[in-house]
Formats: C-alpha cells, sequence, structure tokens
C-alpha cells in the first residue's frame, strides 16, 4: 500500500518534531511547512494526502490558510485548536476544515481522525447506498431503516434527510448551520433547536441508549458527528 | 472694651450737644428754628453712626439744653409760652422718630453688607471644596477652609458613617454629643451665648453628619448653605474616587485576562508537545514503536521550557507587583560581566565573544545578582537571534553620572515597529517566533530591574547589520557603601 503524504502546517518547531517522528513511525511520509505561506506553497507542490493545520499562527493564520488550501483543492484538512475556542471550531469548519482536534491531543486520537479522513477520501467519490450492520441497517434507496433482528424503525422525512447527510460525513463533525441548511433549506441556519428536536427523536429511535448516543455524538457548541458501528460494511451503488 | 466704646460715644454725642450750644451762645446768633434744625442735624448724624440708643440720650439732652439755653425765660427749664411747648415736644419727637429711621436704614445696610460677605464667603469656600481631590484630604481640609474663609475660632465635621470628627481651630467647645443630636434632627442650632452654631449636613434629605461652628455667628440662611455644600462636596469626591476605582478595577481585569491568555497560550504549546510525545510512546505498538530518542528528548526541552515559564511569570508577577529588594551596592562591571559569561558558557558554545570594557570604569551602584541577569538575557537574547557564527561584543562607557553597557549583535535587526514591542510581555520577534525558543518575558523583566536601579534599558538596530541593547546603572559615588 503506497503511504500516504501528510503536510504539517504548525509554527511550534517541537510540535512538527513530535508528529514527524510519530508519524513516519506510522509508515506515513510527512511534509513540513512553519507558516501559512509555506504551507499553501507546499500543498499546491506536493500535493499531500492529508493536511494537518495548526489554528494559531503568525502572518496567514489557520483560518485564512485553510480557505486558501480549500481554494484550490478538495484535500482533507485536519485543524489543530485550542480547547474553549468553541467558535474557532466552527469558523474552522465553515472555512472548509474536514475535522478537528484540540491541542493537547493524544496521539491516538490524532491517528483516528487522520485514519478517517484518509478512508473518508478513498471513498468519496461512490455513493453510498446502504449500510448494513449488526445493530442499525440503513438503505437509502428505499428510505428504510432497521434496526436489531431487521426491527423497521419510522423516520419522518425530515428525520431520514438528518440521517442522510449525517451518514454522509460519518466520522467528520458537522456545524449545526450546515445540518439545518441541508435538511430545512438554506435560508434556516439559526434555528438550532429545530435540530436539537429532530436529533433527540432520531436518537430514541436508533440509539441503544438514546441518553448516551453512540451512534449520533453531539460536538458541544459546534455541531454533531455521526459513528458507524464498528461491525459496519458500506455498499455503495458500484461496488 | 464695649462699655468703654459705648461711653465714648454717649460722650462724644453729649459733646457736641454742647458745642452747639455753645456756638449760638456765644458766636452766632440765629432764631430758635435755626438752632432747633441744627440740634436735628448733630442728631441725624449721631443716629446713623452709632445707632437709636446714642441718639436717644442726646435727643433728650438736645431738648433740655434747647429749652434751657434758647426758649425764653432763657436759663430756666420753665416755659412761658405755651406755644413753645408744642415746639418742644415736636423738637423730641422728630429727633427720636428721625433717629430711629436712620438707625434702622444704617442697620438694613449693615445687614446687606453681612449678606454679601457671606456670599461671597460661600462663593470662596465653594471653589475650594471644588479643589480637593480625594475624600480623605476634603474631609480634613473642610474645616480648615471654613475657619478661613469665614474667620471662624474652631470648627468641626462629624461625618455619620464613619462615626469620625474632623476638627480644626482652637478652641475646642465643640460637644461632640451635640454634633451626633443634629446630625439626627436635622435642625441647625444657635446658641448664641457662647456663638455657637451647629448644622446638618445633608445630600438632598438624607444627613449624612453635622458642621460645628465657634467664634462667630453666621445668618441662617448662609449656615444652611454651608450645610449642603459641604455634603455635596462630599459626595461627589466619594462619587469620583468610586469612578476611579471601578476604572482601574476594571484596566487591572483587562490586563489580567490579557496576561492569562498569552500564558495560556505559551503554557500549552509545550503541554501539546509534552502529551503528543507521551501518548506516543505509551500507545505505540513494538512493530510502529517511534523513535522514542527523539521523543524523549522533546519532552525533556520541553518540560525545560515550562519550567523557565513558570519561573519568569513568578519573576514578572513579582516585579509587577513591587515586591522584589535591591541589594545594591558599588560592584565592578567587569566582575558582573564576568559572571554572566560563565553562566551563558553552554549556551553560547563556541561563539566568539568580545569583552571591551575601559580599565577605568568607575564602580556602578547595583544588586549584582540581578544585573548578571539582565547581562544573561540580554546576550541569550543576542546569541538566540543572531547567526551562530557571528561575534557577541559587551562593552561600556560612562556617561554623565551613569555607565552604559552595551551588548552588540550582528544579527538581522529589529524593525522599527518592533522595537517598542519587544520589550511587551510574551512578545517574540514576528518572523523569529517559530526559530527561537523563548517565554517572552526576557526583555521585560530585563527592563523592570533596570528600572528599579534608576536606570534605562533600550535598543538601538539596524536592519541587516544587528542589534545593540544597553540599559545604565548609576555610578557608585565614593563613600557609598554596601548594602
Amino acid at each position: 500500500m503506497k503511504s500516504s503524504t501528510i503536510l504539517i502546517i504548525d509554527d511550534e518547531p517541537q510540535i512538527r518534531r513530535v508528529l514527524r517522528a510519530t508519524l513516519t513511525a506510522q509508515g506515513y511520509t510527512t511534509i513540513e511547512a512553519k507558516n501559512g505561506i509555506e504551507g499553501v506553497e507546499s500543498a499546491r507542490r506536493e500535493k499531500p494526502d492529508l493536511i494537518l493545520l495548526d489554528m494559531n499562527m503568525p502572518e496567514l493564520d489557520g483560518l485564512a490558510t485553510c480557505r486558501e488550501l480549500r481554494a484550490a483543492s478538495a484535500v482533507p484538512i485536519l485543524m489543530l485548536t485550542v480547547r474553549d475556542a468553541e467558535k474557532d471550531k466552527v469558523r474552522a469548519l465553515d472555512a472548509g476544515a474536514d475535522d478537528y482536534v484540540v491541542k493537547p491531543f493524544g496521539i491516538e486520537e490524532l491517528l483516528a481522525r487522520i485514519r478517517a479522513s484518509l478512508r473518508r477520501t478513498s471513498s468519496a467519490e461512490v455513493a453510498e447506498v446502504a449500510i448494513v450492520s449488526k445493530g442499525l441497517n440503513i438503505d437509502f434507496a428505499a428510505r428504510t431503516v432497521s434496526l436489531r433482528g431487521g426491527k423497521p424503525v419510522h423516520l419522518t422525512p425530515k428525520e431520514f434527510d438528518l440521517l442522510h447527510v449525517l451518514v454522509q460525513n460519518q466520522g467528520k463533525p458537522i456545524s449545526h448551520r450546515r445540518l439545518l441548511q441541508a435538511v430545512w433549506g438554506p435560508d434556516s441556519g439559526e434555528q438550532t433547536e429545530y435540530l436539537r428536536v429532530v436529533v433527540n427523536q432520531l436518537r430514541k429511535k436508533i440509539e441503544k441508549d438514546p441518553s448516551k448516543p453512540d451512534l449520533i455524538r453531539t460536538e458541544p457548541w459546534v455541531g454533531y458527528r455521526f459513528v458507524l458501528p464498528t461491525d459496519a460494511k458500506i455498499r455503495n451503488s458500484n461496488p | 472694651m464695649r462699655i468703654a466704646v459705648r461711653a465714648f460715644r454717649f460722650a462724644v454725642s453729649l459733646a457736641v450737644v454742647c458745642a452747639i450750644t455753645a456756638f449760638y451762645r456765644h458766636v452766632f446768633t440765629a432764631n430758635p428754628t435755626t438752632i432747633a434744625l441744627t440740634f436735628l442735624l448733630g442728631i441725624l448724624a449721631v443716629s446713623a453712626a452709632w445707632g437709636f440708643a446714642v441718639s436717644a440720650v442726646m435727643s433728650v439732652a438736645s431738648m433740655l439744653a434747647f429749652n434751657y439755653f434758647f426758649l425764653p425765660p432763657i436759663g430756666k427749664f420753665t416755659v412761658a409760652d405755651p406755644q413753645n411747648w408744642a415746639a418742644l415736644i415736636a423738637f423730641l419727637a422728630t429727633a427720636l422718630i428721625s433717629s430711629q429711621l436712620s438707625t434702622r436704614m444704617r442697620e438694613q445696610a449693615d445687614e446687606a453688607q453681612r449678606r454679601r460677605r457671606e456670599a461671597e464667603r460661600l462663593y470662596a469656600f465653594s471653589r475650594r471644596l471644588l479643589v480637593s481631590g480625594n475624600v480623605i484630604t476634603l474631609l480634613n481640609a473642610i474645616p480648615r477652609h471654613i475657619i478661613e474663609t469665614f474667620e471662624m475660632g474652631a470648627v468641626a465635621l462629624y461625618l455619620r458613617d464613619k462615626q469620625k470628627f474632623y476638627r480644626a481651630g482652637t478652641l475646642a467647645n465643640l460637644d461632640d454629643d451635640e454634633m451626633r443630636r443634629v446630625t439626627e434632627r436635622q435642625e441647625p442650632i444657635i446658641d448664641r451665648g457662647r456663638n455657637l452654631s451647629f448644622i446638618p449636613v445633608t445630600i438632598g434629605t438624607k444627613p449624612i453628619g453635622s458642621l460645628g461652628l465657634s467664634g462667630q455667628l453666621l445668618s441662617r440662611e448662609t449656615l444652611d448653605a454651608m450645610g449642603t455644600l459641604t455634603g455635596i462636596a462630599i459626595e461627589r469626591v466619594r462619587a469620583v474616587e468610586e469612578l476611579g476605582k471601578t476604572e482601574a478595577a476594571r484596566e487591572g481585569e483587562r490586563l489580567k485576562s490579557a496576561l492569562l491568555d498569552s500564558i495560556t497560550h505559551d503554557f500549552r504549546t509545550p503541554l501539546t508537545s509534552i502529551k503528543a510525545s507521551v501518548t506516543s510512546l505509551l500507545s505505540a505498538p513494538p512493530s510502529t514503536a517511534p523513535p522514542s530518542r527523539e521523543l524523549l528528548s522533546v519532552i525533556n526541552e520541553e518540560c525545560d521550557r515550562l519550567n523557565q515559564l513558570v519561573g519568569d511569570a513568578a519573576e514578572m508577577a513579582r516585579l509587577d507587583a513591587g515586591e522584589f529588594e535591591l541589594e545594591a551596592g558599588p560592584h565592578e562591571l567587569a566582575a558582573i560581566v564576568r559572571a554572566a559569561l560563565d553562566q551563558c558558557r553552554s549556551v553560547l558554545g563556541d561563539r566568539p565573544m568580545q569583552v571591551e570594557l575601559p580599565p577605568n570604569l568607575p564602580p556602578v551602584m547595583a544588586d549584582a545578582t540581578r544585573i548578571k541577569d539582565v547581562l544573561v538575557r540580554l546576550i541569550e537574547n543576542a546569541d538566540a537571534y543572531s547567526p551562530k557564527d557571528r561575534p557577541i561584543t559587551i562593552s561600556a562607557e560612562v556617561s554623565g553620572n551613569f555607565v552604559i553597557t552595551h551588548v552588540a549583535d550582528r544579527g538581522p535587526g529589529i524593525e522599527d515597529v518592533e522595537m517598542a514591542l519587544i520589550f511587551d510581555k510574551f512578545y517574540r520577534g514576528r518572523n523569529q517566533r517559530y526559530l527561537v525558543q523563548g517565554t517572552g518575558m526576557g526583555l521585560p523583566i530585563a527592563k523592570a530591574i533596570v528600572e528599579a536601579h534608576g536606570g534605562t534599558l533600550g535598543v538601538t538596530s539596524q536592519l541587516g547589520h544587528g542589534s545593540v541593547f544597553y540599559f545604565t546603572l548609576p555610578i557608585a559615588r565614593a563613600g557609598a557603601t554596601h548594602g
């Protein structure tokens, strides 16, 4: 398997050192840039498979860099943000980032996010038509959902649309605004309470324990993230 | 004193009566009407000047003299012509009524004059009240202001919420209990017998204390105005002071939160490196073991950085709070430079160092340890911001009462816009931030230490040629001792 190339854009040399050592040991190839301008340049030249981008940098900051990168390519961008900056997370997603990791982060979490982002890109071109797992089956063409043992679940059109958007972006955090616009139309975006109601109904119907959701996870202040069951298989239209 | 004055006035008025009598008896003969009118003139003048009592006595004396010397039969108090009775009674009545009128006019003029003076004094008093800056000064100044503007003997100010008295003047017969009572009753007490007045000090209808005045009585209106003015002045200064405190508190909070932002960022960066390294080492299965030496050395270096951050932050806080003492004494700069270079040896490595100190440099008045710290920070700074093979030069010279020490590097120099910023807490050179490890507190700390010595720390720089950091220290005068 060809090793994926990861571009690290961070102004802190020590963090670059750690990431380089760890990612190289995991079999990734790393490239480094010490500021946003170098990072954009390097992304254009080297075409990495994924970009780790620090939020707080002098000169061209993380958000601006993210917009520049996104304007030029669809490469997955993982932002490194700091805690207590929920607004930054939303802005990062709005700026085109695919995901974010909060500093200080455990390396396991970072690696998991990297794997998830890379996996998504490899399957992004094909439309998902069905999710099959022990606990949850979704057939998007037939718009049917069933739980453990084939027990059918009835979803309202809004609930199904919401589930669809979540599953399409599985593993990624999706902001309230994006979910609202995807399900309620482009003029929506502020009425997060609608979203909360529908998410709660959806959780009651498909989660094993709606008070401790496994599938539809809350990203505080940001939005929701759909996590596929570990045994899930995705059937695509052109397998 | 007062009796003597009164006696003198009576004597003068009687003398006037005698003089008029003698004049018309011996110098000039006139008819009784002219003589009576002359007496009346004298009475009017006396009553205008000295009041009714004197002029009444003078009226009676004039009437008797007129009767005795000028109305027939002359030389007797009897009156021959009944018509002259009417003249005598008319004379006396006219004299008494006109002297009373003129006395009242004079009193009114006096009263108006007094009011005008009091108004002027109130105005002067209110202007003085406006000048005082803070509550404590104002409270202590109010009694003095009143004494000076109203020519009082003694004044006391009582404040109810503080239960405190502020006094000025010589006589101390202003009773504490009386002052408390006036505050509660909100009614002035005027004791004419002892020349004392007590007035409540109020804001609107709320009593806040009282004033006690001794030495002179003032009109009720003036007293009321004084009480109100005092109340307003105290309230105004309190409000201003309160406002200042809130403003200062807000500014302090703003600074604190900016500092906190900086600190959290600066602390989180090494923590992120450490956490990532540690979790990487912990979680990696043996097959994919990352180069552990590299990760361990990152952890080690970042721990040092955290330690330095903690130390610098504590030092900065101490300097900010003014909680540090200098142990200043006369020291040879050369010795301090040597100590600093010793401490920097491991950092400097092979870097060429030039020390150019004139041999006859006078000793400086300094805390040797602190100034060594300043030098170490400047040397490390020069080392961090200039290429390893370029020399760093330390030199010194005398300038007036100071010794200037320079630390010069041949680095890239500092842009003008950054010159002022580099002494700000947590600032690191714009283009250098990703190259240089530092806490961003070194220069501000060095500056604070030098300033505590009464010197200055500054920088001159030329882009492309290098920067010179310099600081001044006072020359230790002969005879100055350690300690």
